[in-house]
């Protein structure tokens, strides 16, 4: 049995596609910092911001759809985490209704943080998105560990990337051999099984981490991972960069005046 | 590799005074029902599970031995193929994972590809080097597990279930892959047809003791051993056998 997990990367062939993944998270991380500095009031800056992400989009052929629709899903969080903004700020009271006795009122402060983080928020995420769906995910690994971001880390987020579809399959296939062995009732007796599921499933991942250390070590591992130089930043990656570079700052001039 | 004599008890007494010999090019079946130890006499080869300590038990693998100072030296000779491939193939991309043990051997880049690239064509699977491992199917997963093997040059290739959850095609695949690499090779296996077709001689083991070395096609055409040692001559022997006569 097995059950794919999608990620998203799209394997498409474009000038986005075939950029050294440290260009692209270089780019990101700019990206990322220029829109979570940018004023909230700054209107046009967030539109040019979303027509560089718009345009992006275009040139990686990915579908502009798919990758609002991936987007949008983070809307729930953001709402969750800033929807009493508009009522806990201090500031001019524009909209004010009773909820029993009590007063509650929409301040205009409060609106324009709601504003903030979800513009913020939409336009990393969706700058991320583009990014995860022309990389593919051991690319990523290679131009993080090339941009010297912590050993350990990247080991830790290849092998959880590695193992995860595994793990979930392990998960998948106890989850249907309980079920087809349980035949509703006894809601509580059930919990303390979930608690042995978990038992398991901790037991298996133990001895599977074992199994590999000793695959590893078969292999002449030594307690580094080491790979070997696989990309070669060109032309096209410097081309991107500045423009990318020339486009925000343009942006940002173009503000001022 | 000349002689590889091999002796030892193990604390949980999973196997028990074993000793044997392998000699050069040869293909030796180890066979056994579950459970009776052949995969943790695999995992003493390379010294998994363990390192003689004095000189007792004594493991010699190409005039090398293993002892914690020639470790190195015999891993590099020692090429482990798992039964789980996804034990065997732990990094995210293909490429990557058949580099591994070259790249840990010290070789230089241009090498490295050219030996991943080597490795990938006898395998049939030459397109692969950028795919992610968890994304391919079980049984390209058991040709790339053979391929990071073939990429390290091992004098002695070791093989736990290699035909194990395979289909037909599949597992004619990797015998066919198998026949083909001129290497010392130790296959452990309980499917004996596999045994009978790639190996000379067969060692039977049972409850951690060798029961019976000797010539493939005796130990395993022996009908009354086999069915001793929870075992079966397949049945395509046992016909073809009365055919013949």
């Amino acid at each position: 049995m097995n059950i794919t997990i999608s990620d998203s990367y799209e394997d498409k062939n474009s000038i986005i596609h075939r950029l050294d993944p440290r260009t692209k998270i270089i780019c990101l991380i700019l990206f990322i910092f220029v829109v979570a500095l940018t004023p909230p009031l700054r209107f046009l800056e967030f539109c040019a911001y979303a027509v560089l992400l718009i345009s992006l989009t275009l040139i990686s052929k990915l579908s502009l759809l798919k990758t609002t629709k991936k987007a949008l899903a983070i809307i729930p969080f953001v709402l969750l985490v800033a929807i009493f903004l508009p009522f806990l700020k201090e500031g001019n009271v524009i909209y004010s209704f009773n909820v029993y006795s009590l007063k509650v009122s929409v301040t205009d402060a409060g609106l324009i943080a709601l504003w903030n983080s979800f513009i913020k928020s939409l336009l990393s995420i969706t700058s991320m998105i583009i990014l995860t769906s022309t990389t593919s995910f051991p690319e990523i690994m290679h131009g993080l560990q090339k941009l010297r971001a912590p050993k350990i880390i990247v080991m830790l987020i290849s092998f959880m990337y590695r193992y995860i579809f595994v793990l979930v399959n392990e998960v998948q296939a106890l989850q249907i051999s309980w079920h087809s062995r349980y035949f509703g009732k006894k809601f509580l007796r059930q919990i303390s099984i979930t608690g042995t599921i978990l038992g398991s499933l901790f037991i298996r991942t133990y001895e599977k981490s074992e199994r590999i250390f000793l695959a590893m070590s078969s292999r002449g591992y030594e307690g580094e991972i080491k790979t070997i130089e696989q990309l070669r930043p060109g032309v096209p990656d410097a081309i991107f960069s500045s423009c990318f570079i020339i486009f925000i700052s343009l942006v940002k001039v173009l503000n001022f005046i | 590799m000349q002689n590889l004599s091999f002796k030892y008890p193990d604390g949980k007494n999973a196997l028990e005074n074993i000793s044997l010999e392998v000699y050069q090019r040869e293909s030796v079946a180890i066979i056994g029902p579950n459970g009776a130890g052949k995969s943790t006499l695999l995992l003493h080869l390379n010294g998994s599970l363990g390192i003689p300590e004095n000189g007792k038990p004594k493991i010699k693998i190409a005039e090398i031995n293993l002892t914690r100072k020639n470790l190195k030296e015999i891993r590099k000779n020692v090429g482990v193929v798992f039964q789980n491939p996804d034990d065997q193939l732990f990094m995210p991309s293909v490429f990557d994972d058949v580099a591994f043990g070259p790249i840990n051997l010290g070789y230089p880049d241009s090498i490295v590809r050219e030996k991943v690239a080597k490795a990938l064509e006898e395998v049939g699977l030459a397109q692969f080097e950028r795919r992610a491992s968890y994304h391919l199917s079980y049984g390209e997963k058991k040709l790339i597990s053979i391929a990071t093997i073939i990429s390290m040059d091992p004098k002695l290739v070791v093989l736990d279930e290699p035909t194990s959850g395979l289909d037909p095609r599949g597992k004619r695949r990797i015998m066919q892959i198998l026949k083909k690499m001129v290497v010392t090779k130790i296959i452990a296996t309980h499917d004996l047809e596999v045994a009978y077709e790639l190996c000379n001689r067969a060692i039977l083991i049972n409850n951690g003791v060798i029961v019976a070395i000797g010539d493939a096609e005796d130990i395993i055409e022996n009908e009354q051993l086999m069915l001793e040692n929870g075992l079966e001559t397949p049945l395509s022997i046992v016909l073809s056998r009365k055919v013949t006569w």
